[in-house]
């Protein structure tokens, strides 16, 4: 169906002429039915192949090799962030009517209901005038895989299909695609950087890594015994569900195209590279059940992780959370209430985890919390500080001081235009505002040494940084104010998994150092299993569960735990 | 926009007015300055100017060559010794363009409809001396007035003085029947109104076949109108345009009358002393005014007098720049180093940017510093003119005595300069009630060297009308209030 | 002669006017010179659009920062040249002869822009400082605020600015020109406050300015430090699109005789008095034309140009 051979993508530089790769030699050929996973950090290059499948090169041109089809295929390509490939000013119907008109469909409207039962949307009728704002995420996820189908593709490339979607909706998302393919037989082509759905989802997983492959073999095989270096560090960095262990980070950041080290692309991080591995790449060559482009692939199994330290007995209470309630007025008078008598209990130096899908209220405790949200019963106790039930700009300075922040998206919660040396020193300002200039030069160091950033990334802006060094500034801008609390929301979501190790890693050991308390809001459970020691669950604004984490996550009592514990463990390792 | 209606409006012209050319039919133009509401009543505000000249008479008409007033409708006049009664003697077998007799009654009509408390039309303001009209013996009516007017002929030369058939006052509008020499044929105040040949005129068979009137909004246009031979000649034009026209054309400067100035408030703080009134008027070098601000032949140099440079009662008055003369006597009244003064103008007539920049700049020798403000036209009449001590004005042309009495009577509505002197007042009746002409003269000709000498209008030139004609066309050199249409010829 | 018959404002308008070539030489000069501007400048360059427009703004400065020093003459003076009263024809003496009143018209053309380049800068900064502020400030405020105000404004937008400056020209006969800058400012200000709050909405909903409410900052920090310079690229586009509306503004009110006094030399007035002319004296028309439109076409393309180099539409911004 698809045979790519000796693919390389890039661009020439403007002024200088030179070419660059973004993918380099690859190989790849897929049959009709069958389904390839496409795993690797971001800039690894797995999008770019996928989109260039796809024939969407915009800007990019193909240096070397080629895609051989037959004639006319039929390739659709659902693309990443349903919400923002949708127009947002279409309604449903008229999108797909669209895309059945391009297509030549004749009874097109019959075709649109027959595509929406196809991806098991309820209700097609009413759906198809919507606009796409008022679909929830998984159903507009939905919406853009019967796009792609409308053309009945042969081939079908997902970019990212699952992110920003909870676990049980990617659960059922993947079992619709499977049950898809079966019916109509086309070729699926996975790209995700998550690791628990390719194995759900791909019979053969492809390992990228700088614009190539470096292994390649059956799913199951790569995920439990893969042998090149990267893939045993792409799995060791996933957070375990079953135990508690900290996932163990990769080292350094892979490499940008045009700045790929001469030899083994990995060498720079790998633990066991040598000369040779510096000086000539690799081939992808078969070795035992996969194939695998390292000189050295490793054979036996053994696992580094490390368990992370319970918190120790006799801490004090730091913050107390009395039956809250918050209450929206929504469009034509209902109340809705995003917070039912929800109370949590929290000791210095812990850490609570607080679980829940999209719309549980978990984000919206956190803005109570920090004072931007104004609940409507209930009390929030702060030890030490009268003014905590205020909302935020009514609070002391001293009390504002107490609880910071860190949010999800690193890239959208550091200010593009202030050098990080700027962001960090804007909170210490706020606090200590007679701080003299070296107090504050030697705050911001000492911070940054933190969270193990140095001096040179001071007068950088944050796009110049990785998301991980962007996450790692975000909670040193929080850890600068050295609050009592720290509230942490859905901080590593937004982050490869071998980044997610290392910012797990780096908040264990701040704690350990700084001897704050934090709260971790997460959908996922592996997460939260390696680093809390409470847990809350929480399902549309009230508390399902709440006690110590490996009690719940080993014992669940309540129904509705144990199922998010059972499709988190259906598509995790 | 303004251009898409130019176009559409020549292409009109252009359309329409081929066929009619064969004929000896001569084409001008007006400038729809009423729109749609243009009609044939001589007395309505929103009279077709271009259209009443041709189809009505007046009893008397000024003569060619000055204002006074000549036999028209009335062949002969009389009053009375005190001046306030008149007989009007009519001229005999003259008929309307419908066929009636013209005759004493439809004089009757005309006048007192135009003096009914009713009536709103202007020309009631010029004609309110007419206490009574009535039809006299032996073809005449008798005119009563309010008070002693030795020139009582001169207001019935007032354009709109127009005699109208008897009863015909609700249809005028339309009609459009007089006694002159053209009778309408079509009026389309907004395309073309068509005029024909009144046969029966009683002062001679028109020359010309017919007479064409169309609407042309834009000067442009009109002028570019007048270079594609649409149109024969163009009433008013300006010298940028006649040097674009070259020389395929005849130009007539034509003495209007009119005038524009500055006025100084004579009982101002800084304008009371009458030296410092005469030195700001002396400075002035009139001749280069008018070349500057006007053009060459634009006007005719005045010597701050109103009357008309055509009116039989001008004074001779010499006024040549002098700069020693006006620092001398603002030395005198205290301003030896020299005067500031503020101007208000706006941009409602074209001629006051270009005199005020030119005497700007003339004053400045004499020490004189103008400084020009300029105010929306909205604005003007209303909060500025006879508000602030020194503005731009414009008069149109009237009659001495008008003029005298309407601008510069003490209490009169329009004494722009607050010229208030008693003996002035007195000798301005004096001379209206004064039956010898020689006696009437001199009365005049003192009022006019009085405002010379101490008054608070700047004059500095009477406007001559730039009339641009067809080669082919003959047409007398005068005012188009005075122009018998009779005459008009066209090869 | 010159400097007293100046009117008042306009001699504040040549003062002002100085200041503003010269900055824009030192800008200009300093964009050249400086790396990251320049590479900016060369962005800009890189659209056809921008190419012209920095031409033109180029030679705009040029013109008026030496223009006056190679002329003799001075805008003002009336010759008397014998026979010829006035339209002196074109030749070694005056270049483009002279105008209806015997004044050198090249000199006239080169001053012409004074007034108006004066006027409509101070008048854009103004707009566009209290636009942008007003702008920022309202998508920090609670929600019921944002609304009213807008709605206010609206109802303000639909008013005619020149309705307000005929009232504001009759009310103040004596302060003209400069009663420009406050009144058409305002006007001119909703518009940017429309565009710049339309932006800032979306700067306010992300997390660096929760973070810093969270944090406690005060409003008015937040929206100097964390939501302005984020904004700075849509009120730089602002800055130099709305400049050209106001030169367009200028030019209408000035076309009327409201801005500049006679004799002051303004292009838009010479268009005014010379549009009869453009037939029997063409040169005398042409160059004020020429100069206004390069002037409006230099800084509207030159705003595209940066717009593309920056990467915003332009399209999104409405006019007045």
């Amino acid at each position: 169906m698809l045979d790519i051979r000796e693919l390389s993508v890039g661009y020439t530089e403007n002024i200088s002429g030179r070419k660059v790769e973004i993918l380099s030699r690859v190989n790849l050929s897929i049959a009709g039915g069958e389904t390839l996973g496409l795993v690797g950090e971001s800039g690894s290059g797995k999008s770019t192949l996928g989109y260039a499948i796809a024939g969407h090169l915009s800007g990019l041109e193909i240096q070397n090799g080629s895609i051989d089809t037959k004639e006319n295929p039929r390739i659709a390509l659902v693309q990443q962030n349903a919400g923002q490939a949708l127009t947002p000013t279409m309604s449903i119907g008229r999108q797909l009517n669209e895309v059945l008109k391009y297509a030549q469909v004749k009874n097109r409207t019959e075709k649109a209901f027959e595509l929406m039962e196809g991806v098991r949307l309820p209700d097609p009728k009413s759906l198809m005038k919507r606009l796409p704002h008022q679909l929830s995420g998984g159903q507009q996820q939905r919406v853009l895989i019967a796009l792609a189908l409308a053309r009945n593709p042969e081939i079908l490339v997902l970019d990212e299909p699952t992110t920003a979607l909870d676990a049980s909706t990617k659960e059922t998302l993947l079992e619709l695609l499977a049950a898809l393919q079966k019916s109509q037989g086309f070729a699926m082509l996975i790209v995700s950087h998550d690791l628990g759905i390719i194995r759900t989802a791909c019979a053969e997983t492809a390992v990228m890594y700088a614009g190539a492959f470096v292994e390649l073999g059956n799913t199951e095989k790569i995920i439990k015994g893969g042998h090149h270096p990267y893939t045993r560090a792409l799995v060791e960095a996933l957070p375990h569900i079953e135990e508690r262990l900290l996932p163990n980070a990769i080292e350094g950041t892979p490499p940008k195209p045009g700045a790929r080290p001469e030899g083994c692309a990995f060498a720079p991080r790998c633990l066991y590279a040598e000369d040779k591995c510096r000086h000539a790449v690799p081939p992808l060559a078969p070795a035992q059940d996969t194939k695998v482009a390292c000189f050295f692939p490793l054979v036996d199994l053994r696992k580094t992780s490390t368990a992370v330290p319970e918190p120790g007995e006799g801490k004090e209470r730091l913050l107390a959370v009395n039956n809250i309630s918050v209450q929206f007025k929504q469009h034509g008078g209902q109340i809705f209430k995003a917070l039912d008598d929800v109370s949590i209990s929290l000791n210095t130096g812990e850490t609570l985890g607080i679980i829940g899908e999209s719309g549980s209220g978990k984000s919206t405790l956190l803005r109570c919390l920090a004072g931007l949200q104004n609940y409507s019963a209930g009390e929030m106790i702060l030890e030490g500080a009268e003014d905590f039930d205020r909302p935020v700009e009514k609070r002391k300075r001293a009390t504002q001081r107490r609880l910071q922040m860190v949010f999800q998206n690193p890239s959208t919660a550091l200010n593009p235009n202030h050098t990080i040396e700027r962001i960090l020193e804007i909170p210490y300002a706020l606090y200590e505002p007679k701080s003299s200039r070296s107090e504050r030069s030697n705050a911001i160091r000492r911070e940054l040494d933190l969270v193990r950033l140095t001096d040179q990334h001071l007068i950088k802006r944050p796009r110049e940084l990785s998301g991980g060094e962007l996450q790692r500034v975000a909670l040193a801008r929080g850890l600068i104010a050295r609050p009592d609390l720290l509230l942490l929301d859905e901080i590593t979501s937004a982050l490869d998994v071998s980044v997610q190790a290392a910012v797990l890693d780096l908040l264990v050991k701040i704690q350990r150092s700084v001897g704050c308390a934090m709260i971790l809001v997460s959908h996922d459970i592996a997460v939260m299993r390696s680093i809390s020691h409470k847990l809350v669950v929480l399902k549309n604004g009230r508390i399902v569960e709440a006690g110590l984490t490996e009690q719940i996550l080993s014992h669940p009592k309540e129904a509705y735990t144990q199922s998010l514990i059972k499709s988190a463990k259906a598509i995790t390792a | 926009m303004r251009k898409y209606f130019l176009a559409a409006t020549v292409c009109a012209a252009m359309i329409s007015t081929i066929p009619l050319a064969m004929a000896k039919t001569l084409n001008f133009a007006h400038d729809l300055s009423f729109g749609a509401e243009s009609n044939m009543d001589p007395i309505d505000g929103n009279r077709l100017y271009e259209a009443i000249i041709l189809t009505y008479n007046r009893l008397v008409r000024p003569s060619y060559k000055t204002e006074e007033p000549e036999a028209s409708l009335a062949t002969s006049w009389s009053s009375n010794d005190k001046a306030d009664v008149w007989t009007f003697k009519l001229r005999d077998g003259v008929t309307f363009h419908d066929g009636s007799a013209f005759g004493p009654e439809d004089v009757v009509y005309t006048f007192k409809r135009i003096i009914d408390p009713n009536t709103k039309s202007a020309v009631k303001a010029v004609l309110d001396i007419i206490k009574d009209v009535r039809a006299g013996e032996d073809n005449s009516v008798i005119f009563e007035l309010n008070s002693s007017h030795a020139d009582f002929p001169l207001l019935l030369i007032d354009y709109r003085a127009r005699i109208i058939p008897e009863g015909s006052g609700d249809t005028i509008a339309d009609t459009g029947i007089g006694t002159g020499p053209f009778k309408l044929k079509t009026l389309d105040a907004e395309g073309i109104s068509e005029f024909v040949r009144f046969d029966d005129y009683w002062d001679g068979k028109p020359q010309l076949d017919g007479i064409n009137v169309t609407a042309i909004a834009d000067a442009g246009a009109r002028q570019q109108a007048l270079a594609a031979g649409q149109i024969d000649l163009l009433l008013g034009a300006t010298e940028e345009q006649q040097n674009a026209l070259g020389d395929g054309f005849n130009y007539q400067h034509i003495p209007s009358g009119a005038w524009r100035g500055i006025v100084f408030n004579t009982q101002s703080e800084e304008f009371k002393d009458w030296r410092v009134r005469k030195a700001l008027r002396i400075l002035a070098d009139r001749e280069q005014i008018i070349k500057r601000a006007l053009g060459e032949n634009g006007g005719i140099v005045s010597c701050d007098d109103p009357v008309a440079p055509t009116d039989p009662y001008l004074a001779k008055i010499d006024c040549p720049q002098d700069i020693e003369g006006a620092k001398a006597l603002l030395a005198e009244a205290g301003h030896k180093d020299g005067l500031d003064i503020e101007v208000f103008t706006a941009p409602l007539d074209p001629t006051w940017a270009p005199l005020l920049e030119v005497y700007q700049a003339q004053a400045a020798k004499a020490g004189v510093k103008v400084k020009i403000t300029s105010v929306p036209s909205d604005g003007f009449w209303n909060d500025v003119w006879m508000k602030k001590s020194a503005t731009t004005t414009y008069w149109g042309g009237r009659p001495a005595d008008q003029i005298l009495n309407e601008a510069f009577r003490s209490g009169a509505k329009w004494n722009e300069t607050y010229w208030n002197v008693p003996e002035f007042d007195a000798q301005l009746d004096v001379a209206r009630s004064e039956l010898d002409p020689e006696k009437r003269k001199e009365d005049y000709r003192e009022l006019q060297v009085e405002l010379f000498e101490k008054g608070g209008a700047f004059i500095p030139f009477h406007l001559n009308t730039l009339r641009v004609v067809a080669k082919d066309v003959t047409i007398p050199a005068v005012p188009s209030a005075a122009l018998r249409w009779s005459d008009v010829t066209k090869n | 002669m010159m400097a007293f018959l100046d009117p008042i404002s306009y001699y504040l308008a040549d003062k002002i006017y100085y200041l503003v070539c010269t900055a824009m030489f030192i800008t200009m000069v300093g964009l050249v010179v400086i790396k990251p501007s320049r590479r900016l400048l060369g962005r800009i360059w890189r659209h056809w659009n921008g190419r012209v427009g920095l031409c033109f703004i180029a030679a705009h400065i040029l013109i008026s920062v030496f223009g006056p020093w190679l002329i003799p003459h001075d805008p003002y003076t009336q010759f008397d040249l014998g026979e010829i009263a006035r339209y002196y024809p074109p030749g070694l003496e005056f270049p483009l002869g002279t105008d209806d009143r015997n004044r050198d018209f090249l000199a006239r053309v080169v001053s012409g822009g004074r007034a108006a380049i004066a006027v409509t800068c101070l008048t854009a900064i103004l707009a566009i400082s209290w636009g942008a502020f007003a702008g920022i400030f309202l998508t920090l405020m609670p929600r019921w605020v944002d609304g009213v105000v807008m709605r206010i404004v609206d109802a303000l937008i639909s008013v005619p600015w020149l309705a307000f400056l005929l009232l504001a020209m009759t009310l103040f006969a004596g302060a003209r020109g400069f009663s420009f800058v406050p009144i058409v400012g305002f006007f001119y200000s909703l518009a940017v406050l429309r565009v710049v709050r339309a932006h800032a909405t979306t700067i306010v909903a992300l997390d660096y300015v929760t973070a810093a409410r969270a944090r406690g900052h005060r409003i008015s920090w937040i929206a100097f430090h964390e939501v302005l310079p984020n904004c700075r690229d849509v009120i730089l586009v602002e800055l130099a699109m709305r400049w050209t509306w106001l030169l367009l503004a200028f030019a209408v009110a000035s076309f009327f005789g409201l801005m500049v006094e006679i004799p002051a030399p303004d292009w838009s007035l010479m268009i005014a008095s010379s549009r009869t002319l453009f037939l029997s004296y063409p040169y005398l028309f042409w160059p004020p034309v020429i100069m206004l439109s390069t002037l409006v076409i230099g800084i509207n393309f030159t705003a595209d140009g940066l717009a593309k180099a920056i990467g915003l539409d332009r399209r999104a911004a409405d006019m007045v």
